[in-house]
C-alpha cells in the first residue's frame, strides 16, 4: 500500500449536485480498487494561473489515499474519459509527507473526540481561498 | 599604509552585506509542499520564473525541493508558468 495526494479540476460549471456525483464516483473507484479515502477536501471555484483547454476557471478537488500501486492506472484511466474532468494529478507521498499526514491526521481525530468539529477548513484551503481572491482582485498585478 | 586602508575598506563594504540563510534549514521544513503557494511565491520573480539561490540564500537540498514543488504547483495551475 502507498500514500497518495490526488487533486482534480472539474469543470467550474458544473452544479453542486454533479460535484457530489464526481467526487462518489472517484471514491467509489478507490475504494473498489482496495483502496482506502484517508482525507477529501473541496477547495471550491477558483481561477487557474494559466488557461487549460480553454477554462479559466476550476473547481479543485483533493484527495489523499492509501492504495495498493495497481488502482493508479484505473483511476487515470478514468480521468481521461471522465467529462467534468479536465485536469489532474496524482503525487505519491514520500516518508517525511507521510509522516506529516499521519500526525495532521491524528490531530483531527483528537479534535474530533474532543468536540464535534465546527466544519474545520483545513489550513492549506483556507491559503488557496485567499489567493484566489486576491487573483480575482488584481489580475494584472504583474503588467505593471 | 596603503594596505591597512584597502583593509578597512574591504570590511566596510562586507558590512553592507546581510548574512543570507535557507530558511527552510532554519525553520527545519519537514518538507516543502507544492500546495502552499503563499511559500512558494516569495521564491520566483513576478513573471514566474524561480529565483536563483544566490538571490534567496536557500541552500543546494532545500533549493532542489523547491524546484520540485514549484513544478508541481505549476502542472495543477496553482502557480503560473510564466505572468505576462
Ligand atoms: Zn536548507
Amino acid at each position: 500500500m502507498n500514500y497518495y495526494e490526488n487533486i482534480v479540476i472539474l469543470d467550474a460549471a458544473l452544479e453542486d449536485t454533479g460535484i457530489d456525483a464526481a467526487e462518489k464516483r472517484i471514491t467509489d473507484l478507490i475504494e473498489k480498487m482496495q483502496g482506502e479515502v484517508l482525507k477529501h477536501e473541496r477547495w471550491g471555484r477558483r481561477k487557474l494561473s494559466y488557461e487549460i483547454n480553454k477554462h479559466e476557471k476550476g473547481y479543485y478537488l483533493f484527495f489523499v489515499f492509501k492504495a495498493p500501486p495497481e488502482a493508479i492506472k484505473p483511476l487515470e484511466e478514468l480521468y481521461k474519459v471522465f467529462d467534468p474532468v479536465f485536469k489532474f494529478m496524482i503525487i505519491k507521498l514520500r516518508k517525511k509527507e507521510i509522516i506529516a499526514l499521519q500526525n495532521s491526521l491524528q490531530a483531527i481525530e483528537a479534535k474530533a473526540a474532543e468536540q464535534p468539529a465546527p466544519d474545520a477548513v483545513p489550513d492549506v484551503a483556507k491559503d488557496v481561498a485567499a489567493d484566489a481572491v486576491e487573483g480575482v482582485a488584481a489580475p494584472s498585478g504583474a503588467d505593471a | 599604509m596603503v594596505q591597512k586602508g584597502k583593509g578597512s575598506e574591504h570590511v566596510k563594504y562586507k558590512r553592507f552585506m546581510r548574512k543570507k540563510f535557507c530558511r527552510f534549514c532554519a525553520e527545519k521544513t519537514p518538507f516543502i509542499d507544492y500546495k502552499d503557494t503563499r511559500t512558494l511565491k516569495s521564491y520566483i520573480t513576478e513573471r514566474g520564473k524561480q529565483l536563483p539561490s544566490r538571490m534567496t540564500g536557500t541552500c543546494a537540498r532545500h533549493q532542489r525541493e523547491l524546484t520540485e514543488a514549484v513544478k508541481r504547483a505549476r502542472n495543477i495551475a496553482l502557480l503560473s508558468f510564466m505572468e505576462k
